[in-house]
């Protein structure tokens, strides 16, 4: 980190291997994220380890160009010899140290392999007024190195193995255009920047086409929900009908789908509710210059993916009446809400309340707006500086989405929303 | 200047943040389950071996699946474990302690085989490597005990695992309680009577283990079929002789009084055949035993009244049915008095109620909080200057009292916690004492056709729990002795102790009980929640079909 921190003082390319994995808590795990998050910013190569990698990097301004994703290389030394853990227990009040097999060794462990295959366009036109670029990539993975959960009365949890092939595939669409290039002083640049990317599973080692345990399923991105369909709420029609009762439930309760339609719902009838990679990604950037006044907004937009949300799905919602909870619509007999079950306490959460949650997390965010007016020249020989600046920033001052919790940016990892931020400053250039 | 303070704030942040900081993870690398054979590494197998018991014996875990949901314990106020105790659509194969005990005990299955496994090649002293052995095989055969209990057919592995898997199978019922009693019988004929290292496995534990497993063991899903097979299996026959090389061997006696048997400063008394070790150290303690949480009603929000350490945290989650008060002739019998908290005395001088002089009503120390026995004492609720509790008979209540103040279980009372809201407590959790081996020998030889040579049994437990010159009193007549009687009988000595489900079940009572004495799962038992769901986690890891318990 230190020498990154040089190097971009000397203006040597910094290149970072592992770049990309967020946990999305600073401190935790303390201090390998602060580590990469601070040496992503200060790096101008990644090599990210995984697509998840990548797109957190995409996501934080990166030039996605310059990431490769490299694969895997968080195998320690020695880990597919498995370990033991230490457990603690007494006898005559006196420590009685033990060791128990932790982690189950894999001697078959392989290198994950990728092999990639990119297309590229670049263009310029009406005097390098308009430049840009297509690319089209398709990265296999075979013996992708994941854990793998495995039934507990095997006595592990999981182990790390070579679980199967993915494909990537993507475009990435870069636009660069100066829509005005001196008109009365004025000066207008735009940077589009697209990219879609599907992720799926081409094959599990396990062979099977559907592996739940992991949320695993051939065909379907690496990372799915894979749960509950949230039906409504069951209402007293429901119970008048018949049908309410037909599945043991009662109104105000909510309501699962029924997949299958056997009449009973049961694991059969979970489904694959959406995967949490964004169909698309995109950002504009847009400059202004005029006589010493500009103006700069950067926009991204993370489009066609599922969140969780965390306010919805569970602790904040439980309407059992023991703790505070986010107001919500909740059914009564006289308010036949299709949204929130009944509050009920004699339970601490409702049946499938953690369905709630599921939601399109789709986003458009306003990352920055920047104002400010320079001055040059003669004005300044008082104080004998060269430049005077003078800004506003406006850090993520506007989201526009959907999502009815607190931010779908963060949904994904803690739930804590991104701040809003307002600067002013003064730069003076000696 | 700029390369200076770079300079200057790397080397700050390199001498803050030494490597990785991860207190959670406590591996060793290098000792790898291939590496060991050492008797270092396969003592400290045995020891991990024993760890697993802290998940679920005095935890909120092993006391909500064993007496929410019976006849003796319903839902209080609070806790996220109702549904246990309502038996609602809840209890399902997703339920977080139905999961959690199978993660758990199947890790703990998975050590005891290491080390079993590990035994033959390792070289030590052949007597003591024989009595580790045995320890692991206990401890094994507690584990499978506990989950043919709850799931009925489960995985059986008896050696350790080697390579990744995901093929699971459930065996028979029968085959689990062979490999249970096998082992037992091993640890039997192995281990010494009395361990240096007290808490490890004796003779003594296995011999009241196994005398509870063969009159668990259920042979026929029908109670009178069950019943016979039993008896002609010479399963009754078995759990007696046991019970009876427990209470004969010298080692144990019951206590002269009940409420000794609790008492904290004598925990390793003579009636207690093997307990969980929990101790003061909370290095060593691991999850400490918290009992002292579940079973204590909300004392602390009345006048003159705060929570404090020597009073304990209220979690008020099991509240007593009124079947369970209504056991005890308090004429005669100790164990009400003995076992339930009903009278809190001041502690708090600042919200003690004043008269209209501005006098306290009542002093530090004076009682503030009283819970009745009887309804005859509403009118003291009146005169009376403190809090006064009754149970409410006359209003038709389904529960007695309130849910959140009711006669509180006081057997893991626990006053020398650090502090106020600490959970780890240090009492030592007691899985066999000798009352039990009475009440199991007096039942299994109730159920073999010898119910005269079984009565002296269960009689020894009641005088011992007579109030003192009410001993004759106490004592049951063949004619009275019945299964109903033995179970009515476990439920005044053993309350509390994470058995009662398993009782009710193993006696083919659950159902006919839970209907009869507990009003919030009454309407909901059916009768396939004689077994635990299997945990939706097995079902979806295994590769091929798993089967499910039927009705979930």
């Amino acid at each position: 980190m230190v020498a990154s921190g040089g190097s971009l003082y000397r203006q040597v390319p910094v290149g970072h291997v592992e770049a990309g994995l967020r946990s999305g808590r600073l401190d935790a795990p303390f201090p390998e994220e602060m580590n990469r998050v601070v040496v992503d910013r200060l790096a101008t190569h990644w090599f990210a380890p995984t697509p998840r990698a990548l797109e957190n990097l995409r996501h934080e301004g990166a030039d996605a160009s310059r990431v490769t994703v490299t694969g895997n290389t968080a195998i320690d030394p020695y880990q597919t010899e498995g370990s033991l853990t230490r457990t603690m227990y007494s006898f005559l009040d006196q420590p009685a140290v033990g060791f128990r097999p932790g982690t189950l060794p894999n001697p078959d462990l392989r290198w994950e392999k990728t092999t990639q295959m990119d297309a590229g366009l670049e263009f310029t036109m009406a005097n390098n007024r308009v430049s840009g670029s297509i690319d089209y990539y398709r990265a296999d993975t075979r013996d992708l190195i994941m854990e793998r959960q495995l039934p507990p009365t095997s006595g592990y949890s999981n182990i790390l193995e070579n679980v199967g092939a993915t494909r990537n595939t993507g475009v990435e669409v870069a636009l660069a255009t100066l829509l005005v290039q001196d008109w009365h002083g004025m000066r207008w640049n735009v940077e589009v920047n697209a990219a879609a990317n599907r992720n799926r599973i081409v094959r599990l080692s396990s062979g099977l086409l559907s592996d739940p345990g992991n949320k695993w399923f051939v065909g379907y991105p690496i990372s799915v929900a894979y749960d509950y369909q949230f039906g409504g709420i069951w209402q007293i029609q429901d119970s008048i009908s018949g049908e309410a009762q037909r599945y043991g439930r009662r109104p105000g309760q909510i309501r699962v789908v029924d997949q299958n339609g056997d009449g009973k719902i049961d694991q059969n009838d979970r489904i694959i509710l959406g995967t949490t990679f964004p169909k698309w990604t995109t950002s504009m950037t847009s400059r202004l210059d005029c006589k010493g006044l500009d103006l700069s907004v950067m926009a991204v937009a993370r489009l066609g993916f599922l969140v969780q949300d965390s306010l919805r799905n569970g602790g904040q919602s439980t309407l059992a009446g023991r703790y505070n909870n986010i107001y919500v619509n909740y059914w009564t007999p006289t308010n036949p809400s299709n949204t929130e079950p009944r509050p009920n306490a004699a339970q601490e959460n409702p049946d499938y309340g953690g369905i709630r949650g599921y939601g399109e997390g789709s986003f458009i965010k306003v990352r920055t707006i920047t104002v400010g007016y320079t001055i040059t020249g003669g004005r300044l020989r008082w104080m004998r500086a060269r430049s005077l600046r003078i800004y506003a920033s406006a850090l993520d001052p506007f989201m526009f989405t959907q999502f009815r919790g607190l931010d779908p940016e963060s949904a994904l990892n803690s739930g804590v929303p991104s701040y809003r931020t307002l600067m002013m400053g003064v730069t003076l250039g000696i | 200047m700029h390369k200076h303070t770079i300079a200057l704030v790397g080397a700050a942040l390199l001498a803050g943040l030494p490597a990785c900081v991860n207190l959670d993870e406590d591996v060793v690398t290098g000792l790898t389950p291939g590496s060991y054979g050492t008797q270092p590494v396969f003592e400290s197998l045995v020891n991990a071996s024993y760890e697993p018991l802290r998940s679920f014996y005095a935890q909120e875990r092993g006391f909500t699946v064993t007496e929410f949901g019976t006849d003796i314990f319903t839902k209080g106020a609070d806790g996220s474990y109702k549904y246990i105790n309502d038996y609602t659509t809840q209890l399902n194969p997703t339920a977080q302690f139905v999961q959690d005990t199978w993660v758990d005990f199947y890790r703990a299955i998975n050590t005891t085989n290491a080390a079993i496994d590990q035994a033959p090649v390792v070289v030590m002293d052949s007597a003591l490597k024989a009595r580790r052995v045995a320890e692991a095989r206990f401890l094994r055969a507690l584990y499978y005990f506990d989950l043919v209990q709850m799931y009925g057919p489960v995985t059986l592995a008896l050696h350790e695992t080697k390579s990744p898997t995901t093929e699971a199978t459930r065996a028979p019922v029968d085959s689990v309680y062979d490999a249970i009693v096998a082992d037992l019988q091993y640890a039997e004929s192995t281990l010494p009577a009395v361990q240096k290292d007290y808490g490890r496995a004796t003779k003594g534990a296995a011999q009241h283990l196994l005398a509870k497993v063969y009159l668990t063991r259920i042979r026929d899903a029908d109670s009178t079929a069950d019943e016979l097979a039993k008896r002609q299996a010479g399963d009754f026959a078995n759990a007696a002789d046991y019970a009876q090389r427990v209470i004969n061997s010298g080692q144990y006696a019951l206590l002269p009084r009940f409420k000794d048997v609790f008492d904290f400063a004598n925990e390793r008394n003579q009636e207690v055949i093997w307990s969980i070790q929990f101790t003061t150290d909370p290095l060593t303690t691991g999850p400490g035993n918290s009992g002292h949480l579940y079973f204590l009603a909300q004392y602390d929000v009345w006048p003159g009244m705060t929570r404090d350490v020597a009073n304990g945290r209220p979690f008020k989650r099991f509240r007593p049915t009124w079947y369970l008060l209504g056991l005890f002739d308090r004429t005669k019998d100790s164990r009400y008095d003995a076992q339930f908290t009903r009278v809190w005395y001041a502690n708090n001088a600042a919200n003690i109620p004043k008269n209209a002089q501005g006098v306290p009503k009542f002093g530090l120390g004076d009682t503030a909080v009283y819970v009745s026995t009887t309804d005859a004492d509403t009118v003291l609720a009146r005169t009376k200057p403190y809090t006064v509790f009754t149970p409410r008979a006359y209003l038709g209540q389904a529960s007695p009292y309130q849910d959140n103040m009711f006669p509180s279980l006081n057997k893991f009372h626990d006053p020398f916690r650090s502090s106020i809201n600490e959970t780890r407590g240090s009492r030592d959790f007691f899985v066999a004492r000798l009352a039990d081996t009475y009440l199991i020998a007096a039942e299994a030889l109730m159920r073999d056709g010898r119910p005269a040579e079984g009565l002296p049994y269960i009689n020894a437990v009641r005088r011992r729990a007579a109030i003192p010159g009410h001993e004759t009193e106490m004592e049951l007549t063949v004619d009275q002795l019945t299964l109903d009687a033995i179970l009515d009988e476990r439920a005044r000595e053993l309350a509390g102790e994470i058995t009662r489900w398993f009782d009710l079940v193993r006696t083919h009572s659950l159902l006919s009980r839970v209907r009869l004495y507990n009003p919030d799962a009454k309407n909901n038992i059916k009768p396939f929640h004689v077994l635990r769901p299997i945990p939706q986690i097995q079902i979806d890891r295994t590769s091929i079909p798993y089967p499910q318990n039927p009705g979930y």
